[in-house]
C-alpha cells in the first residue's frame, strides 16, 4: 500500500518524520507539491476512484491544531470536549463514514508535525479550567497507520504527564503491537469501533473482522488499558437484531465487560449534506439509499427505529450484565 | 463527480492531440474518419474512439476541449497524447504524466491514475514557446511540452479528474536540430503496444465508475408512469429501489413493481400504492 508513489510538500521534503515515514513505506516515486490542498482539494477529485488507489499525501498543519467537539458526536460529561486532525482520511472504506461526504478527496493525509499539535494542545489546556477531552483520531484511524509513523506514543507519552487532559483514541485496528510497548495510564481511552461481522462484511470493507476486533479488545485489557467500546453507528439493515444479539453474546463470552470502561451507543446519523454527496460518488450502498428522517441537518433514523435499534442493543448487553455502563447518543 | 454510468452506458476513448502527425498513427489504428472540421480544429470518429487534432499549444489545446463537449455524447475518457521534451536518457520513451504544472502562480493539475502502471510516471511543465535544452533543466518538472495544461484546465469544469489523462513521449531533449522524421518513426513504431494500454486503462476507468442504476432506470420509467409520479416522488422511489436492490436483489424489486395494478383510476389510489411501494421496498 502507498508505496508506488507519494505527494509530499516542498517545504517538508528534509522533515526527518518525512524521511522517515518514506523510507518505511519504501516510496518508489516522490510527487513534490506545493501544498496538501493543491491535490486533496483539486477540483472536480473523483472520490470513488481515489479510494480505489488511495495514495499518500505529507504535509505540515500550520493552523487549526484542534477544534471543538460536533453536536453529533457524544462529549461523555466534559465541559471541554476537543477533537484534532492529525490525519485526514482512513485506510478503511465503511459505507457509513462521514469523511466521503466532507471532503473532496479519498487520499490520504499525514500532517507530519505531531510535536506542534501537542505543544498546541499543552498551551490549550493552560488555558482552561477544568478536565479537558481530545479525541485524537476523528478523521482517521491512527492505531491502523501506525506502522508508518506512530502519533500515539508521544500522544501517551505527553497525557500521563497532565492531570486535567483525558484523550481518547478512536479505533478499528487490531495493531496493539504499539501499546504493548507503553505504559498504560489512566487518561488514556482506547475505544474499539464494533460490528457485527455480517455488518463488517457488507458495509466495512478492509476493516478487521468482529473476532479480530475482539482479540484486541481483551489484550487491551489485559495490558492494563482503559477500554471503551463503541456499538456506533447501530445499523438499521435486514437481520440486525440477531446480527447484534449474536455479536454482544460473542462479545461477552470473551470479555469480562467489569472491566470494560464504558459502553458508547449511537445509531446512523449524518449531516444532510455530506450524505448528498456521498450519494454522488456512485456508491451502490444501500445504506446511503434509505429513507432518513430529517432532524436539523441531520439525517437519521426515525424516533421509533432508533428506539427499538437501542432498545435491543442495550437489552442484550444488560442480559449479559446489568450493571453495565452505557452511553447513549 | 459529474460522470454518472450506468451498465448499460457506451464507453469511448478521446484521444487530443496538437499535430496531424502525432494523430495519424492512432486514426489508422483505431479506423476513425473525419465527422467535423473548422478552421481551427479536425475531428475525427470512429465507434470507439474519437480523435481531435487541436493546433499547437495551451490556448487551443483548452479551446478545442470546450468545442468537442458538443459531440461528445457517450462516457469518455480524454487522452492527451503527443511529442514533449525531456532528458537525454529519457528520449523516444513513453510517459504517464502525475502532474501538470504552467506558470508558477498557477494550481497544478494531478490526474488520478492507479497506483501501478507499466509505463514510467513523470512530472511535465506546459510552456507557451518551445524551449532548448538548458531551459528544461531549470523548469523544475521531468518532462516540458505546449498543450498539456491546457488540456487539463479545458476538461476541467466538464469532467472529473479520473476522465483526464495524459500519454507524453519524448522527441527531443530541446535541441534544435534533432532528427523529427527519425522520431517520427520511432513514435509510429510504438503506438501499437501504447494503443492497447491506452483501451485498457479508459475501460478500468470507466468501470470503476459503473452503478446499479442501469437496472434502476427502467423499472423507474415504468413505474413512474402508471403512478404519474411526481419529480420528487420518482426520487423517492429511485432511492428505495436501489435500497431494495442492495439488500433483497432484483427479484425482489421486479416482483413488487410487477405486482403494481395497470389501471389504477383515481390519483388517490395512486398516492396509497405509491406508499405501499415504498413501505414494501425499505422495509427491514
Amino acid at each position: 500500500m502507498f508505496n508506488e508513489f507519494v505527494y509530499v510538500e516542498k517545504d517538508i521534503s528534509n522533515h526527518p518524520n518525512t524521511l522517515s515515514i518514506l523510507n518505511k513505506i519504501n516510496a518508489k516515486e516522490v510527487v513534490y507539491i506545493k501544498h496538501y490542498k493543491d491535490v486533496f482539494n483539486q477540483s472536480g477529485s473523483d472520490w470513488r476512484r481515489q479510494k480505489a488507489t488511495q495514495k499518500l499525501i505529507l504535509a505540515q498543519r500550520t493552523e487549526q491544531y484542534y477544534y471543538t467537539g460536533s453536536d453529533v458526536t457524544p462529549d461523555f460529561g466534559f465541559r471541554h470536549f476537543y477533537y484534532n486532525t492529525l490525519a485526514l482520511n482512513c485506510l478503511y472504506d465503511c459505507d457509513y463514514c462521514y469523511l466521503q461526504g466532507l471532503f473532496n478527496s479519498a487520499h490520504m493525509v499525514l500532517f507530519v508535525n505531531n510535536e506542534t499539535f501537542i505543544d498546541e494542545t499543552e498551551k490549550l489546556i493552560s488555558k482552561l479550567d477544568g478536565p479537558v477531552y481530545f479525541a485524537l483520531s476523528y478523521d482517521t484511524d491512527l492505531l491502523a497507520i501506525d506502522q508508518w509513523y506512530s502519533y500515539i506514543t508521544p500522544w501517551i507519552n505527553f497525557v500521563a504527564k497532565q492531570n486535567k487532559l483525558t484523550i481518547e483514541i478512536r479505533t478499528k485496528s487490531v495493531n496493539i503491537k504499539p501499546l504493548k510497548s507503553l505504559i498504560p495510564n489512566n487518561q488514556t481511552i482506547l475505544a474499539w469501533t464494533l460490528s457485527p461481522q455480517k455488518i463488517i462484511s457488507i458495509h466495512e470493507p478492509k476493516t478487521p473482522s468482529e473476532k479480530a476486533r475482539i482479540s484486541a479488545i481483551k489484550e487491551a485489557l489485559r495490558l492494563g488499558w482503559r477500554v471503551r467500546i463503541c456499538i456506533d453507528p447501530i445499523l438499521h439493515v435486514p437481520d440486525f437484531k440477531e446480527a447484534y444479539t449474536s455479536m454482544i453474546k460473542r462479545l461477552a463470552e470473551e470479555i469480562d465487560l467489569n472491566k470494560v470502561d464504558s459502553i458508547s451507543l449511537g445509531v446512523f446519523r449524518m449531516n444532510h449534506l455530506f450524505l448528498k454527496r456521498m450519494q454522488q460518488h456512485q456508491s451502490d450502498s444501500g445504506l446511503l439509499f434509505y429513507p432518513y428522517q430529517k432532524n436539523g441537518d441531520t439525517l437519521t433514523y426515525s424516533n421509533s427505529i432508533k428506539d427499538e435499534l437501542i432498545k435491543h442493543v442495550i437489552g442484550c448487553l444488560k442480559q449479559q450484565h446489568p450493571q453495565l455502563q452505557i452511553v447513549t447518543q | 463527480m459529474f460522470e454518472t454510468i450506468n451498465q448499460q452506458q457506451q464507453n469511448k476513448i478521446i484521444l487530443c492531440f496538437a499535430w496531424q502527425a502525432e494523430a495519424n498513427p492512432f486514426i489508422k489504428i483505431s479506423n476513425a474518419k473525419l465527422t467535423q472540421q473548422n478552421k481551427k480544429f479536425k475531428f475525427y470518429s470512429s465507434p470507439s474512439t474519437d480523435i481531435i487534432i487541436t493546433g499547437v499549444g495551451a490556448f487551443n489545446m483548452s479551446a478545442a476541449m470546450g468545442w468537442i463537449q458538443q459531440f461528445i455524447k457517450d462516457i469518455a475518457v480524454y487522452w492527451n497524447i503527443g511529442f514533449c521534451a525531456g532528458q537525454e536518457q529519457n528520449i523516444f520513451s513513453w510517459f504517464r504524466i502525475i502532474k501538470v504544472s504552467y506558470q508558477d502562480n498557477m494550481r497544478d493539475f494531478y490526474p488520478e491514475i492507479e497506483t501501478k502502471s507499466p509505463l514510467p510516471f513523470a512530472t511535465l511543465r506546459t510552456v507557451n514557446s518551445p524551449v532548448n535544452n538548458k531551459q528544461i533543466e531549470n523548469l523544475g518538472a521531468e518532462l516540458v511540452d505546449m498543450e498539456a495544461y491546457g488540456f487539463c484546465k479545458g476538461l476541467q469544469p466538464f469532467h472529473n479528474s479520473s476522465f483526464i489523462q495524459i500519454l507524453k513521449w519524448v522527441s527531443d531533449n530541446g535541441i534544435e536540430n534533432f532528427d523529427k522524421t527519425a522520431a517520427l518513426k520511432q513514435y509510429e513504431n510504438s503506438i501499437e503496444q501504447v494503443f492497447d494500454y491506452i483501451v485498457s486503462r479508459s475501460e478500468e476507468i470507466i468501470n470503476s465508475h459503473k452503478n446499479n442504476l442501469g437496472i434502476i432506470n427502467p423499472i423507474l420509467e415504468q413505474t413512474k408512469e402508471k403512478l404519474s409520479l411526481s419529480f420528487t416522488r420518482t426520487h423517492q422511489l429511485k432511492d428505495a429501489l436501489r435500497f431494495a436492490l442492495y439488500y433483497k436483489g432484483e427479484t425482489f424489486i421486479h416482483k413488487e413493481v410487477t405486482s403494481i395494478n395497470n389501471d389504477l383510476e383515481t390519483p388517490e389510489k395512486k398516492v396509497s400504492t405509491f406508499n405501499q411501494l415504498i413501505k414494501k421496498l425499505t422495509h427491514v
